[in-house]
C-alpha cells in the first residue's frame, strides 16, 4: 500500500529535520491532547473561553505562550506557518516564534499569507482574504472582555452565560458620552453568534469585520490566563455598537506611501528627528506583493508642515 | 464516583498508531475540521486495526482524544475486546454510570442518551463529548444543518440513527451553552455535530 510507505517517509523526514531530544512541535503528546480536547470545545462553544492546563514554555509569557501552545498542539509536518507581529514577519518576535517551529516541527515557513495553512499572530489580521482550511491562532494578552468592569470571575463567567452585558454598553457607551465616540481603538469588543462577548486579541478595530463570517478557523491562545476560543468558519461576529453611534473603523487620508494601498491599514512612520514622516502598509507582505506588481506609492517621506497638523 | 481500576493484564493483537505523535496529529486535524464544518466528512487513512464492532475511525478518534485523564462509558461491556483495546491503547478510566463521562462510545445508536453530562451554564466545557459509530455517513441528506462553521447550509444523512435520539440532542442543546457534542463515525469516516449547529428533518419520499 502507497500510503503507508507514504507515512514512513514522512515519519522519517520528522525525525530527520527536528532536533534531537525535543518532542515534535516541543510540547509532549499528553499535554498536546489536554489542549486538543480544550480546542474542541472551544470550537463547539464559539466565543467561550475554555481553560486549560497551561505549560511552561521557553519563551517569556509576553511572547505569546498561548498561541504558540495552541500552534504546537495542532501543527503537522505537512504545514506551512507564517508567523506575524504587527503585521510584520521580520519582526523579532515572529522570526523567533518562526524559528522554534521550523526547528521543533521542521515545517516550512512562509511570509505569503495565500502560501499558509496555520498563521500565528499578534495585533494584527492579514489584508489578504484568509481562505476555507486556513487557521489563523491569536495570540492574547488579556482573554476576559469584561474584566475591567468585573474583577471576579464568578461573576463574569455568570454573566457570559446568561449574556448580561449591559455593563460592558454602558461602560462603552459613557466613553461615547465623553469623547463623543468610542475611543477604543485596539481590542474592541465583540459578540460572537449572537452570545459570548469575547475579546478579539489587541487588533485595530480596522480588523474586526474581517472576523465576521470568515472563511478560515480562528483560534485564540492565551498562556497565562490559561484560555482557548475560537471562532469556527462562516461565524457571525458583531463588534458591540449603538443605533445612535453605529460601529466604525480607522480611516486614512493618505494612501501607502510605498504601494499607494488606500484599502489597507497604515502605520505612521517618523523618518527622521525634523519632523518627516509617512504611513505605510502594517501588513508587511501585503504592500511588499502590491510592489512586486508594480503599485506604487507617492514614495518620499515629506516634511511635517504646519497644514498637516490641522 | 465510580473509576473502575483495572490493570492491564491483556495485549490486544489490533494494533494501535504505528507512529502514535505523528498520526494523531493529522487524525486530531480532521476531528477539529468537522467540529469546526459540522457535517462535512473526512477520512482516516491510518493503518491501524480494530476490534469488532469498532470501526478504524472510532478507534482513530479514541486513541488520540483519551488518556488517563478522561472517563469514557461505553455501550459494550467492560470484557469487551474493543473496551479492553481502548484501555490497552489509551489508558482511559472507564466509568460505571454515563453521567460521569467526559466521553461516551456507541457502537449501536440509542434510541435515546441516556444520563450525561451536559456542563453547567458558567463551565459548558465541562459537557461530554458523544461518538456514535453509524451504518453510513454521506451528504445526500435527510439531516439539514445551519449554524458557526456552516455557510449557508448543508446535508448530512447518519444511517440508523433514529429521529427520536436527534429529538433528545435537540431538546438537550436547547439549553445552551450546555448541550452535547457528537461525533458521528461511519467505518473509516467521520463528522460532527456540535451543539450549536441546528438540525431540521427533511421528509423523503418514502415518509
Ligand atoms: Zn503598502
Amino acid at each position: 500500500m502507497t500510503a503507508i510507505s507514504g507515512d514512513r517517509k514522512r515519519s522519517s523526514r520528522l525525525k530527520e529535520k527536528t532536533l534531537d531530544g525535543y518532542n515534535f512541535a516541543y510540547l509532549d503528546d499528553q499535554t498536546k491532547r489536554m489542549i486538543r480536547r480544550a480546542t474542541l470545545k472551544a470550537v463547539a462553544i464559539p466565543g467561550y473561553q475554555v481553560p486549560f492546563g497551561s505549560r511552561e514554555m521557553p519563551l517569556p509569557f509576553g511572547w505569546g505562550t498561548g498561541g504558540i501552545q495552541v500552534t504546537a498542539s495542532i501543527i503537522g509536518i505537512d504545514d506551512t506557518l507564517k508567523v506575524i507581529d504587527q503585521g510584520a514577519d521580520d519582526t523579532t518576535n515572529a522570526v523567533n516564534i518562526r524559528r522554534f517551529f521550523a526547528k521543533t516541527a521542521g515545517v516550512e515557513t512562509t511570509e505569503n499569507t495565500s502560501d499558509a495553512s496555520i498563521i500565528q499572530t499578534r495585533h494584527r489580521i492579514p489584508e489578504v482574504k484568509l481562505k476555507s482550511d486556513q487557521i489563523i491562532v491569536y495570540q492574547v494578552p488579556i482573554p476576559e472582555p469584561l474584566r475591567w468592569i468585573e474583577p471576579r470571575e464568578q461573576e463574569t463567567r455568570k454573566m457570559h452565560a446568561l449574556t448580561e452585558y449591559g455593563v460592558m454598553h454602558v461602560g462603552l457607551y459613557e466613553n461615547i458620552a465623553h469623547f463623543g465616540k468610542v475611543t477604543t481603538s485596539y481590542d474592541y469588543p465583540v459578540q460572537v453568534n449572537d452570545h459570548y462577548v469575547m475579546s478579539p486579541s489587541p487588533i485595530p478595530k480596522f480588523d474586526n469585520p474581517k472576523m465576521d463570517k470568515m472563511p478560515a478557523l480562528q483560534l485564540f491562545g492565551a498562556g497565562r490566563e490559561k484560555r482557548i476560543y475560537a471562532v469556527p468558519p462562516y461565524t457571525k461576529v458583531k463588534s458591540l455598537d449603538f443605533d445612535d453611534h453605529p460601529f466604525e473603523i480607522e480611516s486614512w487620508s493618505e494612501c501607502c506611501a510605498l504601494c499607494g494601498s488606500s484599502s489597507s491599514f497604515l502605520d505612521e512612520v517618523i523618518t527622521d528627528d525634523k519632523g518627516s514622516r509617512m504611513f505605510v502598509c502594517s501588513d508587511s507582505n501585503f504592500c511588499a506583493e502590491r510592489r512586486a506588481k508594480g503599485h506604487k506609492g507617492p514614495g518620499l517621506p515629506r516634511k511635517l508642515e504646519i497644514k498637516d497638523i490641522e | 464516583m465510580a473509576l473502575l481500576d483495572e490493570s492491564i493484564d491483556y495485549i490486544p493483537l489490533e494494533t494501535g498508531f504505528d507512529d502514535p505523535v505523528y498520526e494523531s496529529q493529522i487524525v486530531f486535524r480532521k476531528i477539529l475540521k468537522v467540529m469546526s464544518e459540522p457535517g462535512t466528512i473526512k477520512k482516516i487513512k491510518n493503518k491501524l486495526s480494530a476490534p469488532a464492532p469498532m470501526t478504524k475511525a472510532t478507534a482513530a478518534i479514541c486513541l488520540t482524544l483519551m488518556d488517563f485523564q478522561t472517563k469514557v462509558w461505553m455501550d459494550l461491556p467492560r470484557d469487551s475486546e474493543a473496551s479492553k483495546y481502548l484501555k490497552f491503547h489509551t489508558g482511559l478510566k472507564f466509568v460505571e454510570h454515563s453521567s460521569e463521562a467526559d466521553f461516551l462510545v456507541f457502537f449501536y445508536a440509542p434510541d435515546e442518551f441516556p444520563p450525561l453530562n451536559l456542563g453547567t451554564d458558567e463551565n459548558p466545557e465541562t459537557a461530554a463529548t458523544v461518538i456514535i459509530q453509524t451504518q453510513s455517513l454521506d451528504d445526500t441528506g435527510k439531516l439539514k444543518l445551519t449554524g458557526p462553521g456552516i455557510k449557508k447550509s448543508r446535508f448530512l444523512n447518519a444511517e440508523s440513527i433514529p429521529t427520536s435520539l436527534w429529538d433528545h440532542r435537540g431538546k438537550a442543546n436547547s439549553l445552551f451553552p450546555k448541550g452535547i457534542d457528537i461525533i458521528l463515525t461511519s467505518n473509516k469516516q467521520l463528522s460532527a455535530l456540535p451543539r450549536t449547529t441546528k438540525i431540521t428533518m427533511i421528509k423523503t419520499e418514502k415518509g
